[in-house]
């Protein structure tokens, strides 16, 4: 069970980081978010070995680690606001530069930095 | 206690003196003064109750305390600090008036640099009187940063800017090298504390490249070759900087440590050898750059250089005159530099050649200048005498060859001295206004005190003593007075006033071809390796930044992988054996299995996916996998919530989506399907970097769960849900962080949806 949820974790995580480093934007959110999953999933895999049935609970039976449950808890919630926040970014971000892709983005970027050293040299 | 009292009232002397000057500007000195002398007063008090030692606990489980001590070591230093400041302080007040309406700033800048300046002693007087390696490097660093400040206070400046950076990037580097050292010999011996450390090397010397890193450090501070040439550069500094962090006390920290850490260098003759030698070197080069230099101040600061190589030469020799030395130059040296100010100040020239015949405007200044230059050239009557008789003894001892060293320095010190003051008020008669008082005022106090050391040298003895039994650890035997016998330190000083006289009387004829030959040598100093590794450094520096910039994914690539590799690294060293664990796989953890399949096959389509809005399905997809793999896991809470947030998140993306415009998403698109091999190998090796930790972490659970004691005190909150009490009661703490970061992302959500127009 270690094996097949470490290596669920790993394949989330180079998915994630796979289209972190891709070319548009859109794209790169769903990586961290994709990213974020992977971490919550090995939060709550440390409760697999000794956790509880999943709809009937009685008397003395094992329940899932409560801690590592909240900790799930507060990582989805966080991920969730962070992801938002990260679209609502994309979506400013086409606003105000009319493109999704990075490689536009630094050459506007590049542009910027250029003209404003040239206005320093005079 | 009484320890911490005068570090404790120089401390406050900044702040006092900046809250005075808040209510009047011209207050701000005369408050620092005050404070300083009443440091200096604390420190006289504390003189009379002898030696002592404070230590106060600061991290014990580490064996860190903060330690201070009050030898004589500490004490003659921190005299020379205070009292020297606080007379440069008095003659800032003069000074900075003029300078700042020269530079056209405001003249409330003025209560700025005297709380500088008072933060420099502050930081000087903490130096000297801390008794541990950390404590030590803190102090150095202070000055070091405080010293930048000054250097570049005058900051329109771009040549100020300059000589401010070359200091900090020099004196810096080194004293991270001290930083080394100070690190090599804490881990040896196993404390910080320097008492300790010098207890356990006396049985177990210390080695030689940890002396090495500390003597760098030593060396840098004090403006030795072949770091010199940060010193003649800070004369951009307002000449009250110069005179004080150039000639008591900057300069003079590097000398003071080797002082202080003597015993650990008694035994290394080779390491003591190399400071020798390094000493003579810059004895002779600052004094021959003195001879030829025109500006001034650059006379002095060359002077100074070699100066500090003659109190080198005395501590590798192991001298007991070396501290005194220090102490006898400080003030002579002062006095020169504030004398330059104030003729600066006058005629508004910076040059030799460019002044002249001053004596008769100003004779207050010339007279007492003309006695800080006879003490800085050793003439007999005033202090300066003394340590040149120190220097003579110490060199009489090591044979021919070091009193001739010894005598060609001391005569060229007289030959720079007497044209630094011929060239100020000598000459055909020059008629400028008069000086302000205070202006002149410092340089007498300081020509006073030389006289009479020249005069009582009885007064000498005891501090001197002092100071070198806290240097070399054992009683000293100094002896200071005047002999009138054929003795060989009187013969040498004979000489060297004869050579120096002849030098001065002959220059015209060899001024011109040494300042060909200096000009020639310069080219090829370590000033110029030092440009051109700085532009070496700026050149690489712009080659990164350009080759980060031009890819974002090559960002963030530089991240992730080296992370990738480290998490590899660690489990390289760390014993495979019995490291991963399969574990077991029943019956009830097949659906687990099948969920965590389904998740899997969703990310790895999302690789794939043609189309936004496929993508966010395949997205959406995944955390409801997930979701089902909780609920399977018995975690109905964290189930349910992963249920809602993806369902909400599902929902704002695709209202995203419906708000971007469906051609940029196109092209975006097609784009986006040509994957680069280094982006797949950068996500191969952070995901097998992840997958291996996360394995080695799960095979090795603590047996004994926080969890099942938590099912416990749930009872006790009165909560029958334990993730509600963990959440709300336990942990509730996290919870408010956690909303306080929901809270403060949608606020940012809502405030850039809102936001009309394109930027």
């Amino acid at each position: 069970m270690n094996l097949i949820a470490s290596l669920a974790v790993g394949l989330l995580f180079a998915c994630g980081v796979r289209m972190v480093l891709e070319r548009e934007l859109v794209r790169v959110a769903c990586g961290t978010v994709l990213i974020t999953n992977s971490s919550v999933l090995l939060i709550l895999a440390g409760s697999f070995p000794e956790r509880g049935e999943a709809l009937s609970v009685e008397q003395g039976w094992p329940v899932t680690d409560p801690v590592l449950q909240s900790l799930a808890l507060t990582a989805i919630v966080i991920g969730f606001a962070v992801s938002a926040l990260l679209l609502t970014l994309v979506h400013r971000t086409q606003r105000a530069h009319g493109s999704l892709r990075t490689d536009r983005l630094v050459e506007a970027e590049l542009k910027r930095v250029h003209a404003a050293e040239k206005g320093e040299g005079r | 206690m009484p320890i911490l009292l005068p570090i404790l009232l120089a401390l406050a002397c900044a702040p006092l003196a900046y809250v005075a000057g808040r209510w009047r500007t011209g207050a701000a000195a005369w408050m620092g003064a005050l404070g300083s002398l009443a440091a200096l007063g604390a420190l006289a008090w504390e003189w009379t109750l002898g030696p002592g030692r404070l230590v106060l606990p600061w991290a014990p489980s580490w064996g860190l305390s903060l330690e201070f001590t009050r030898d004589g070591l500490s004490g003659l230093y921190s005299a020379m600090a205070l009292g020297v400041g606080a007379l440069v302080v008095l003659y800032s007040r003069a000074y900075m008036p003029h300078h700042l309406h020269e530079e056209g700033r405001p003249a409330r800048d003025e209560v700025r640099f005297q709380g500088l300046i008072l933060a420099f002693m502050a930081a000087m007087v903490l130096l000297v009187t801390v008794d541990d390696l950390l404590l030590l490097f803190v102090a150095l660093d202070l000055t070091t940063i405080i010293s930048y400040l000054l250097i570049g206070f005058d900051r329109e400046d771009p040549e100020s800017r300059a000589a401010a950076l070359l200091s900090l990037v020099l004196t810096g580097a080194t004293s991270v090298v001290f930083f080394a050292g100070a690190m090599t010999l804490g881990l040896h011996y196993g404390t910080f504390s320097l008492p300790l450390v010098i207890e356990r090397a006396a049985h177990d010397p210390a080695s030689t490249g940890a002396l090495v890193c500390l003597a760098v450090g030593a060396l840098g501070k004090s403006a030795q070759v072949p770091f010199h040439f940060w010193l003649p550069r800070a004369m951009a500094a307002p000449t009250p900087v110069s005179s004080y962090l150039h000639s008591a006390a900057m300069v003079a920290a590097g000398v003071f440590l080797l002082q202080r850490l003597y015993p650990l260098f008694a035994p290394a003759t080779g390491v003591r050898d190399g400071l020798l030698a390094i000493g003579f070197v810059s004895m002779g080069m600052g004094s021959l750059m003195a001879l030829v230099a025109d500006p001034f101040k650059r006379v002095l600061a060359y002077s100074t250089i070699a100066q500090y190589g003659y109190a080198l030469v005395l501590v590798a020799l192991g001298s007991e005159g070396a501290p005194l030395y220090v102490a006898i130059h400080a003030p002579c040296k002062a006095a020169l530099f504030l004398t330059a100010g104030a003729v600066t100040q006058v005629t508004g020239k910076k040059k030799l050649s460019e002044v002249g015949g001053l004596r008769h405007s100003l004779p207050v200044l010339a007279g007492a200048s003309a006695v800080a230059a006879a003490g800085l050239s050793a003439l007999p009557l005033t202090a300066g005498f003394f340590k040149d008789e120190v220097f003579f003894h110490a060199l009489a001892q090591r044979g021919p060859a070091f009193m001739a060293a010894g005598l060609v320095g001391a005569g060229l010190t007289l030959a720079y001295t007497l044209r630094l003051w011929w060239g100020l008020f000598g000459g055909p008669r020059r008629d400028v206004p008069a000086a302000p008082r205070l202006l002149v005022a410092p340089v007498a106090v300081l020509a006073g005190t030389i006289l009479l050391g020249g005069v009582l040298p009885g007064l000498l003895v005891a501090p001197a003593r002092a100071a070198a039994a806290a240097m070399r650890g054992e009683p000293s035997t100094l002896e200071l007075a005047y002999h009138l016998d054929a003795r060989a330190e009187n013969l040498l000083a004979v000489g060297a006033w004869v050579l120096g006289a002849l030098l001065f009387a002959t220059r015209r004829a060899w001024t011109p071809a040494l300042s060909r030959v200096l000009e020639g040598t310069s080219r090829f100093g370590p000033e110029r390796g030092y440009r051109l590794l700085l532009h070496l450094l700026d050149r690489l520096s712009t080659w990164l930044h350009e080759k980060e910039v031009r890819d974002l994914r090559d960002r963030v690539a530089s991240v992730m992988v080296p992370t990738g590799l480290l998490g590899l690294a660690v489990l390289g060293v760390t014993p495979l054996r019995d490291r991963f664990k399969v574990g077991t796989v029943g019956w009830a953890d097949v659906t687990l299995v099948m969920a965590l399949a389904f998740a899997s096959a969703a990310a790895l389509a999302t690789l794939r996916a043609k189309g936004h809005l496929r993508l966010v399905l395949l997205i959406s997809c995944v955390g409801f996998s997930l979701a089902m793999v909780f609920a399977f896991a018995a975690a109905p809470d964290v189930a349910l919530t992963s249920v809602l947030v993806e369902t909400t998140f599902t929902l704002l993306f695709a209202g995203l989506l419906a708000l971007l415009p469906p051609d940029r998403l196109q092209h975006a698109q097609e784009e986006a399907q040509k994957p680069r091999g280094r982006d797949r190998l950068a996500a191969g090796v952070a995901g097998a970097s992840a997958f291996l930790l996360s394995w080695s972490a799960l095979s090795h659970l603590q047996a004994d769960r926080v969890g099942a004691r938590t099912v416990e005190l749930a009872k006790a909150a009165h909560s029958p849900n334990v993730v509600a009490a963990v959440l709300t009661d336990f942990r509730g703490l996290d919870t408010v962080g956690e909303m306080t970061v929901v809270v403060a992302a949608l606020l940012g959500v809502t405030s850039l949806l809102r936001l009309k127009g394109r930027r």
